[in-house]
């Protein structure tokens, strides 16, 4: 890729720790990593090796038990956001970073129309936004995600949606205020193949379309190997390796790797079970 | 004859909502599955391969269309006759938390099928065969007084397969049994299954919606869409040359994990998901 492109976002030793009745647990212990514009970064792992909490880490999206701490989370634009204070993250969330998660109708308000959601985004982070005037701007984001004829769907609740369609609503809204950076947590995990297909074309094609960038987290290798440019392999709370997809999809150096990538079943070959 | 014969099956379901349309969710399905084989069915959600799973199991009964295991018609078994064939034909669900008793210990779940089918074997020979079907699964014996809610996923989903094998079924249905396993996980999941196949010649209907799994552990594979299987083929043959536009669609949306080898995603003409989004689905 680019190979002097601009980094959007430099985050360096980011740490989460949460404080549950059993003790304080270090799901994130410590991880670097960087994105550069018009680049897919792919974070990828297992349940539990601290994949979501560390972009929920930079977004500060953790519950209260829990801290995050990190030498500095440099967000182009922004400075470093690591001590910003919850009104501050509120002015980056939406308009400088979208958030796609994985579940479109717990990101989406049951009881708003999809109408109102648009309105009530914009209305937060621009003042004097008439209603009109998000309606047309709403319009125009379903239209952009793919839905044809996106009337019915302003006017409807979230609950009338199938999952592909919600999630195509969720994508609209977080690249309403046209974010430099999207962050995607398993934005197809639960999706039928063939729409999964649908979204990640979609996320994608706007990502290099707008110049943006974005960091995809998935537990799926196929994600990574055909979305990605680069991947960060987290294990245990920390990144064990990262480079370009090719690099490690192709020769993994780290043997967590190794046996991660051993593990996806391919026809004719035995499978590399970890004891 | 194959030890699983289902003919022309029927399935139709209420509509969910009045006025709506009855979702017919098999239409007239056909299938084999031979001793000691792996037939797999793929489709996407609504395709009816959960139903047929089910059906081949009567876990739900059919409309009409025919089910025979071993030379037995299932779908007319009287109550009776019925609960005695079940040791013959058992089943691995996706979610093992879910289908395993909270309350009941590890040891407890898996014996159930014994207590159940041979229940004059006595207490003393069902917990030695509990142990030993724990031990074939890969379960540590210690694991046998603890509930479900102390193990992993994986774990869980051993003491599924345990509870599924202990009565020496000759046909297991596997719907989605490693969907919700972590990918390590999953594999060790697999190889467990294809090693025990191997060793008893169990027929195995293996519902899934992954295709690097079902490409892995099947030798033929079915591909439903709609209520109907559109296409039975060897599983390389299905791989190497699709016979069906829907078996096209979805080899194309497969991600290869190796980012040498790159499918594009092709719709075809035929296909909802399409349609639902150029229509607005607000239905």
């Amino acid at each position: 890729m680019n190979s002097v492109a601009e980094t959007i976002l430099d985050v360096r030793n980011l740490a989460v720790s949460i404080a549950t009745p059993d003790g304080v647990v270090n799901p994130v212990k410590g991880v670097d990593l960087t994105v550069r514009k018009g680049e897919i970064v792919g974070v990828v792992g297992e349940s539990g090796c601290g994949k979501s909490t560390t972009i929920k880490g930079v977004l500060k999206l953790l519950g209260p038990n829990s801290t995050v701490t990190a030498d500095k989370i440099e967000l182009a634009g922004h400075g470093d956001i690591s001590g910003f204070k919850p009104r501050q993250m509120n002015t980056i969330r939406g308009r400088a970073v979208g958030f796609v998660a994985q579940n479109p109708f717990g990101s989406l308000n049951p009881i708003y129309t999809i109408e109102r959601q648009f309105y009530e985004l914009q209305k937060a982070h621009r003042t004097g936004v008439s209603k009109r005037e998000s309606r047309e701007i709403a319009r125009d984001m379903l239209n952009g995600v793919g839905i044809v004829g996106p009337e019915r769907v302003l006017n409807g609740y979230a609950h009338q949606l199938s999952g592909g369609m919600a999630q195509r609503v969720v994508i609209a809204l977080a690249t309403t205020l046209s974010p430099k950076l999207l962050f995607a947590d398993e934005p197809t995990t639960g999706l039928d193949a063939t729409v999964q297909a649908q979204i990640l074309d979609l996320i994608t094609g706007l990502v290099a379309d707008e110049g943006r960038s974005m960091l995809l987290v998935t537990h799926d290798l196929g994600v990574i190997a055909q979305y990605c440019q680069r991947v960060v392999v987290m294990y245990g709370g920390e990144v064990v390796e990262q480079g370009s997809v090719m690099d490690v999809m192709v020769s993994p150096q780290h043997s967590y790797t190794q046996q991660l990538i051993g593990s996806v079943p391919k026809s004719g070959e035995k499978l590399n079970v970890a004891r | 004859m194959s030890l699983v014969e289902i003919t022309d099956v029927v399935k139709t379901f209420a509509a969910r909502q009045r006025g709506g349309d009855p979702v017919r969710a098999l239409r007239g399905v056909s299938l084999q599955v031979n001793e000691g084989e792996t037939v797999a069915i793929i489709g996407e959600s609504g395709s009816g391969k959960s139903t047929l799973g089910k059906a081949a199991l009567r876990l739900i009964d059919v409309d009409s269309g025919s089910i025979r295991i071993d030379g037995d018609e299932i779908t007319t078994l009287e109550t009776r006759a019925l609960r005695a064939k079940r040791a013959d034909m058992q089943v691995v669900f996706q979610e093992p938390f879910e289908s395993l008793n909270p309350r009941l210990a590890i040891g407890a779940i898996i014996a159930e099928p014994l207590q159940i089918h041979r229940p004059e074997l006595g207490t003393t020979e069902i917990r030695k065969q509990v142990l030993q079907v724990m031990d074939k699964v890969g379960l540590p014996a210690a694991q046998a007084s603890r509930l479900p809610g102390e193990l992993s996923g994986g774990q869980q989903q051993r003491v599924g397969i345990a509870r599924a094998i202990i009565s020496r079924p000759r046909f297991l249905v596997l719907d989605e049994p490693t969907s919700s396993l972590d990918l390590s996980i999953r594999a060790q999941v697999l190889a467990l299954l294809a090693e025990l196949q191997e060793e008893s010649r169990m027929a195995y209907l293996f519902v899934s919606h992954d295709m690097h799994t079902v490409e892995w552990i099947s030798d033929r594979i079915a591909v439903m869409y709609l209520g109907e299987i559109v296409e039975t083929a060897p599983t390389r043959q299905l791989f190497d040359n699709p016979g069906h536009a829907y078996t096209r669609t979805l080899l194309s949306a497969r991600l290869s994990a190796d980012p040498r080898e790159r499918h594009a995603y092709k719709a075809f003409a035929g296909d909802t998901t399409v349609r639902q989004v150029s229509t607005g689905d607000a239905s």
